[in-house]
């Protein structure tokens, strides 16, 4: 990768120092409460300003959805170092539950919602105690695992509705979920961001970087790994509670879409897995892409796709977030000549 | 009599799992890496039989074999996708983040499939091989001719991959990578050569038993997914890296769902496997029958 | 697990282009929220942007006498084949329309029609944005259904939550049509009654079968397919003695024919699609399973479906709703033979029932623009629900609920002439070969 960015990066290295890029890592490190507060403000104002519902509401909405499951991968995924391919199972058994309990009990939505969260947390604490005891290749079949045998399971019960799944057509307007998701969004980035400052956040990238010594230091790491295991759970299974209204009706194949589950990875991984902004701006970013591609090249796009996926993968690793951060330190790296941490006054640090 | 049919159903198509599996086993062992592209592999031999078939036919029939014939060629052009994958795409990947890996071979996957679609569209097709009678019958157990042949066919690919890793100067070099490519390495052994090797080869077995899938089931462009799931079960059931193991895996995993199948529903087969398989990684992570599978 | 591998994920895999290009954020990166905001302006900026470029269409009647409609197919993912039938058909009918001078609609002006076919990729989750995309961004009134009932159900809430009519002829699950959505019109029977003339044929014999073996994949519409299948044997001295689900991604059915050999099942239903269709004709010759009849319910009458056969698909029996020699009159094509002929002439095949119900659904739309006084979403609506008319299709007329009011007709493969209808009699080209010979006997 860098050898890529060295051999092409003169132009831009003219155009944008290292320098200049570190000097705005650390204007953001200094500054994150008051940048995320921000951006939920401008994030609040387009229905303020006009933007109707319709088209841009949902596909502004869906970004909103797909940033929180792909922050709450990267709870697990990025900052503890499990990869999970079964976290689309929390949002299926959320989107069930709200399904299940609106159209059979008459629960209200937003009750059904919470319980939706809490159910899938539930959910979690019982897999987690099972899969959370497996690392690598081996956690990521098992989660997988978890995946499809939820959907099979779903597939063959009476009261999912089968392979048919549940059909609710009558759902809150598209301003309720573009402001529920853009909520869950900013408390979701919220506590990702206060908890990786604190001994919490610390633990789990240990965990990540080195399980043994995190153990040999005494912590309960099993404790962590559970818990950041129910915190992704919880905000999985709260968006996927909302998105079966959203989407207007549930299957098997929707709400456990292992494709899905792939794309969170990939939006994590592309915007910069470890961070709190990467994961988001990999969604945004990747869900824009979409909607243009998808009109774009009929029949072809996912030849097209398949192979931008390959580029992508091998020529920028580090995601976008990850491959600016490594450009930043590059001058310090020159100014200090040695193994110059990326001191951008910031913990949550990429992937090495 | 009625667990017996279900067993000899599951034998016979647990063989072609297997087959299947061992190739996905070794890639995971030797280069480390879970080939998501797999099942891919077993969808373009089946279409290299096919094809190769219905150009010396006119059209996909033949006597069994004419049939077999065209197996080496779908073994050679898959030996040839494999090799070339490793050395091209996924040799710039090993050693990196897990993710990374996955993503790769998921992006080599799906480039496959669609290209597949756009060439040959989605149509399922099959192979007719003809026999005069198709089936036998033992003791009143129903045995498909051409099922037996698949079965024979799969176990004699996964024996001489066997004898190929076991008495080859290639299979050793294999064996040793797998176990230590920097040693590996400092003996004179070509491990990027050798990684590529093992993708064909393994690639090279998938291919040859996609054949026999094209005659027993059909073969369409997205059906490569089930394979790679399997693949994993199987993998899991016998341990990474462990040829024997996987090859008792397919056959015990094709058992398995012939007897959910019979005594349970068949709507629950893949149910009852993926549970199997959390089950098992947990309780039992070495697989059933390897002492290969560390972390 | 087949359509996991849908199309969106690679889209927003692709996306990494996109964050390279959205490097200035990246600045922000490791530290809270600043990500969010301005990815939250990009995405409703760049909205914006796209809505000026997409409305150069301008939307629909008036000025530039074009109707525009719009639609989502299947032209990539599982049923690609399928949607290719549908996007000839809606093409080929569109274009003799417009040649023969457009559509002289009930306001006094002559339109052209225009069409917008976007590719949903199989993916029942992709389908809503796309028909919202139409709705919004193309300012389509008028709207074409998808294909395959899975990408229907979610596209037909659209329309009805836009108040803008669908016309679909490609979603047969009953589901579509129980919701009380007042904006969906289907020209397929539905998945309940795709069996119903099959048993009743069976029934009509002279060695009258006493059971029947089900064996359903698991989806939506074979799985409605089968429980009206189950609700027509209740009413019926039949004995079920087999019904068996299977996931959709099993590719071996030899267990569950072992269970109908072993119950000596007379008649085999199979509620299926092509892949499970090849499957059975195979294996119930290497299995030796002989019914007196076997029927799968889709994908059963394809030419591609016996040309991977041969021989073993001889006797199978299959639901049409449309028969390729019938002769309805038809206003665009004059009739149901001019039809079949212009499909062959320009793209090389001989089209099939989805071809003729892609016909009727560009004519449903047709017919009512020419009836109305006033177009606009509504008026059409309330015309297409009085359709009453004679297309290639044949007739045209919607029961309350917005489906076709029509039963399947049962084809036949026979050794010698080929394809035969079989059932009902009055429209039989032959007599059913019933019951079918033994495999050994073949």
């Amino acid at each position: 990768m860098s050898a890529e960015s060295e051999s092409n990066s003169g132009l831009l290295r003219s155009l944008v120092p290292p320098d200049q890029v570190d000097r705005l890592f650390g204007v953001c490190g200094a500054h994150g409460w008051k940048l995320l507060a921000a951006s939920a403000v401008v994030g609040a104002l387009p229905p303020l300003l006009g933007l109707q519902q319709g088209y841009y509401m949902t596909v502004i909405s869906e970004m909103f959805l797909f940033a929180i499951l792909a922050l709450s991968w990267d709870i697990v995924g990025g900052q503890t170092g499990y990869p999970s391919f079964g976290n689309m199972a929390f949002f299926g058994i959320g989107a069930y539950t709200t399904a299940i309990l609106i159209k059979d009990f008459a629960i209200s939505f937003p009750v059904a919602m919470v319980v939706a969260g809490l159910v899938a947390v539930a959910f979690a604490a019982v897999i987690g105690a099972v899969v959370l005891r497996l690392r690598g290749h081996y956690f990521a079949i098992a989660t997988l695992g978890v995946l499809l045998a939820a959907q099979q399971i779903s597939r063959n019960l009476d009261i999912t509705g089968g392979a048919s799944g549940k059909i609710l057509l009558e759902v809150p307007s598209g301003t309720v979920f573009y402001y529920l998701f853009l909520g869950v969004l900013v408390v979701e980035m919220g506590v990702v961001y206060y908890l990786s400052n604190t001994r919490f956040g610390f633990i789990l990238n240990a965990i990540r970087d080195d399980e043994e010594k995190a153990t040999a230091m005494g912590f309960n790491t099993t404790y962590y790994k559970t818990a950041a295991w129910m915190l992704a759970s919880l905000f999985t299974g709260v968006a996927g509670g909302a998105y079966s209204l959203f989407n207007t009706f549930i299957d098997p194949q929707t709400a456990y879409n292992g494709a899905w589950n792939v794309e969170l990875i990939a939006m994590a991984l592309l915007g910069g897995s470890g961070t709190v902004a990467g994961p988001v701006i990999g969604a945004f970013g990747l869900h824009t892409v979409i909607e243009v591609v998808e009109t774009a090249f009929v029949g072809w796009q996912l030849v097209l796709l398949g192979i931008v996926v390959i580029v992508t993968v091998i020529g920028f690793p580090e995601g976008a977030v990850g491959t600016l951060r490594e450009y930043a330190s590059e001058m310090e790296y020159y100014k200090r000549g040695g193994m110059a941490a990326t001191d951008s006054g910031e913990e949550v640090s990429a992937d090495e | 009599m009625a667990f017996t049919q279900f067993v000899v159903n599951g034998l016979l198509i647990g063989a072609l799992f297997a087959a299947v599996a061992v190739g996905f086993a070794l890639i995971w062992g030797v280069v480390d890496i879970i080939n998501l592209a797999h099942g891919e592999m077993v969808m373009l031999g089946g279409y290299t039989s096919y094809w190769v078939l219905t150009l010396v036919t006119g059209n996909a029939e033949g006597s069994p074999l004419l049939f077999l014939v065209t197996i080496p060629v779908a073994i050679l052009v898959l030996f040839g996708v494999g090799y070339a994958l490793q050395r091209t795409l996924v040799s710039r990947v090993i050693g990196t983040d897990i993710f990374l890996t996955l993503l790769v071979t998921f992006g080599i996957s799906i480039a496959i499939q669609q290209l597949a679609l756009q060439a040959w569209s989605a149509n399922p097709r099959s192979i007719q091989v003809s026999f005069a009678d198709p089936s036998f019958t033992v003791a009143g157990l129903v045995v498909p001719k051409m099922k037996l042949v698949a079965f024979v066919g799969a176990i004699v690919l996964t024996a001489a991959l066997y004898l190929f890793l076991q008495k080859t100067r290639t299979g050793r070099a294999i064996r040793a990578v797998s176990q230590n490519p920097e040693a590996a390495a400092l003996v004179g052994i070509d491990v990027e050569h050798t990684r590529a090797v093992t993708f064909g080869v393994s690639s090279a077995i998938a291919g040859g038993v996609g054949a026999f899938i094209a005659t027993i089931l059909n073969i369409q462009p997205q059906m490569g997914l089930i394979y790679t799931l399997k693949s994993f079960v199987i993998v899991v059931f016998g341990g990474v890296g462990s040829i024997p193991g996987a090859l008792v895996g397919g056959l015990l995993l094709g058992s398995v769902e012939e007897l959910t199948a019979g005594f349970i529903s068949s709507r629950w087969t893949l149910a009852v496997s993926f549970t199997l398989l959390i089950v098992l990684l947990v309780v039992k992570p070495q697989g059933l029958f390897g002492e290969g599978a560390e972390q | 697990m087949t359509r996991e591998h849908d199309r969106r994920q690679f889209i927003k895999v692709a996306g990494s282009a996109g964050v390279l290009g959205l490097t200035g954020l990246a600045g922000c990166s490791g530290d809270g929220g600043d990500g969010g905001s301005d990815g939250g302006d990009g995405g409703s900026d760049g909205g914006s942007d796209g809505s000026d470029g997409g409305s150069t269409g301008d939307g629909g009647s008036g000025e530039s006498n074009v109707l525009r409609l719009g639609g989502s197919m299947s032209l990539s993912g599982d049923n690609a084949d399928l949607g290719q039938l549908y996007k000839d058909a809606y093409e080929l009918t569109i274009q003799r329309i417009n040649e023969s001078g457009g559509v002289e609609a009930g306001d006094g002006n002559t339109y052209e029609l225009e069409m917008v076919l976007r590719d949903d990729g199989t993916d029942a989750s992709a389908s809503k944005s796309i028909y919202q995309e139409l709705i919004d961004r193309e300012n389509i009134d008028y709207l074409l259904g998808p294909y395959s009932s899975t990408v229907t159900l979610p596209a037909s809430a659209v329309a009805a939550q836009n108040g803008k009519p669908m016309v679909e002829g490609g979603g047969a699950s009953p589901e579509i049509f129980s919701q009380g959505n007042e904006w969906i019109f289907g020209l397929l029977p539905t998945a309940n009654k795709y069996a119903k003339s099959y048993i009743d044929m069976c029934l009509a014999q002279d060695s009258a079968p006493e059971s029947i073996a089900i064996l359903a994949e698991d989806g939506t519409f074979s799985q409605s397919t089968a429980e009206g299948a189950r609700n027509k044997i209740s009413n019926t001295d039949l004995e079920l003695v087999v019904d068996e689900t299977f996931p959709s991604d099993t590719s071996d059915l030899s267990t569950n024919l072992g269970k109908v050999r072993e119950q000596g099942a007379d008649i085999l239903l199979l509620c299926a699609h092509q892949k499970h269709n090849i499957i059975l004709a195979n294996q119930m010759e290497s299995q030796n399973v002989n019914v007196d009849a076997a029927m799968g319910t889709v994908g059963s009458l394809n030419e591609s479906f016996k040309n991977e056969v041969g021989p073993n698909g001889d006797y199978m029996y299959g639901p049409s709703s449309w028969a390729v020699n019938a002769n309805f009159d038809d206003p665009v094509f004059g009739n149901t033979q001019n039809f079949v002929s212009a499909i062959e002439e320009n793209y090389d095949y001989t089209p099939d029932y989805h071809s003729a119900a892609a016909e009727g659904v560009i004519l449903t739309f047709m017919n009512a623009f020419q009836q109305v006084d006033e177009l606009g979403p509504t008026p059409v609506r309330n015309q297409i629900r009085n359709s009453d008319f004679s297309s290639v299709y044949g007739n045209v007329a919607f029961d309350d609920s917005g489906v076709i009011d029509k039963n399947m007709l049962v084809y036949q493969w026979q050794p010698d002439p080929g394809l035969q209808i079989t059932y009902p009699e009055n429209v039989a080209q032959s007599d059913p070969l019933y019951p079918m010979p033994d495999w050994s006997e073949r």
